[in-house]
């Protein structure tokens, strides 16, 4: 039974950390792909090492299964903040469909290197929106999407 | 009782099985990201998301084959992931600095407005 259980947790690990890899590729920009990736792998692990517990034959191995859930927990919110902070603000391209970003006035920011593209679609998007509200400032664009 | 010689039996090892061929999935769309991500922190985060999946085959692989030492070299790699990420942010943030340094504090206390730009 103990078996069963365990099984079932290593393939929802297992689940999981392919779920946070198809984020990774299907998502359309670096902090959306961090946040699939953190999360979802974050998840796997757990359930990874809750199985370990769970047929766990002697206190060590439980132990540092136990363990590794505890650094991954500790590290890994660490490193994704550190990443999303170091990639706004050398500039990487947000979506082309993000509505607020509201550290505009807050990170300095370089400007974004976004491929011609993407460019494409913000004139389109930002030509639309003069069409919509003359003079919309940024500030409650920012704010509206809270 | 081994996963490479293909004979599987137990809850336990098709449980492993099954999880490991998840993550072996993952591992290569992770690798492609790698690979075709356009942006230096696209790979940063692959990297990152890399080593986490090698770290849940491992602890996979130390059920299927029941030998716990694989546990060890998941948790030094948890470790050294971490280090690894910090430093790859701490790089990209330094490697070209920014055009106006500006302290993250003083543009929280200044406002935006009347911000300085020297």
């Amino acid at each position: 039974m103990i078996e069963v259980i365990a099984a079932l947790l290593m393939i929802a690990g297992g689940v999981f950390c392919f779920s946070a890899a198809l984020g990774l590729v299907r998502f359309p920009d670096v902090f959306m792909r961090m946040h699939a990736a953190t999360k979802a792998g974050t998840l796997g692990i757990l359930l990874l090492a809750l199985g370990q517990i769970a047929v766990a034959g002697d206190l060590s191995i439980g132990l540092r299964a136990g363990l590794i859930a505890v650094f991954i927990i500790a590290t890994a919110p660490i490193g994704a903040h550190l990443m999303g902070r170091a990639a706004y603000r050398t500039g990487a391209p947000l979506w082309h469909r993000t509505t607020s970003d509201p550290a505009t006035h807050v990170f300095p920011r370089r400007e974004s290197v976004a491929d011609p593209q993407m460019a494409l679609l913000d004139d389109g998007l930002e030509a639309l929106a003069e069409v919509d509200a003359p003079s919309e400032p940024v500030a409650d664009k920012a704010t509206a999407g809270q | 009782m081994s996963i490479l010689g293909a004979t599987i039996g137990g809850p336990l090892l098709w449980g492993a099985a099954i999880g490991g061929l998840f993550t072996v999935a993952g591992i290569l769309l992770t690798v492609y990201r790698l690979v075709v991500g356009p942006t230096l922190p696209d790979r940063v985060v692959a990297l990152d998301m890399l080593t986490v999946l090698l770290m849940a085959l491992l602890m996979i692989f130390a059920v299927a084959v029941e030998v716990p030492s694989y546990l060890d070299a998941a948790l030094a790699l948890a470790l050294v992931a971490f280090l690894a990420t910090v430093a790859f942010a701490r790089y990209i943030e330094r490697r070209d600095p920014l055009p106006e340094q500006e302290p993250y504090d003083q543009a929280v206390e200044q406002g935006p407005e009347d911000a300085p730009h020297d």
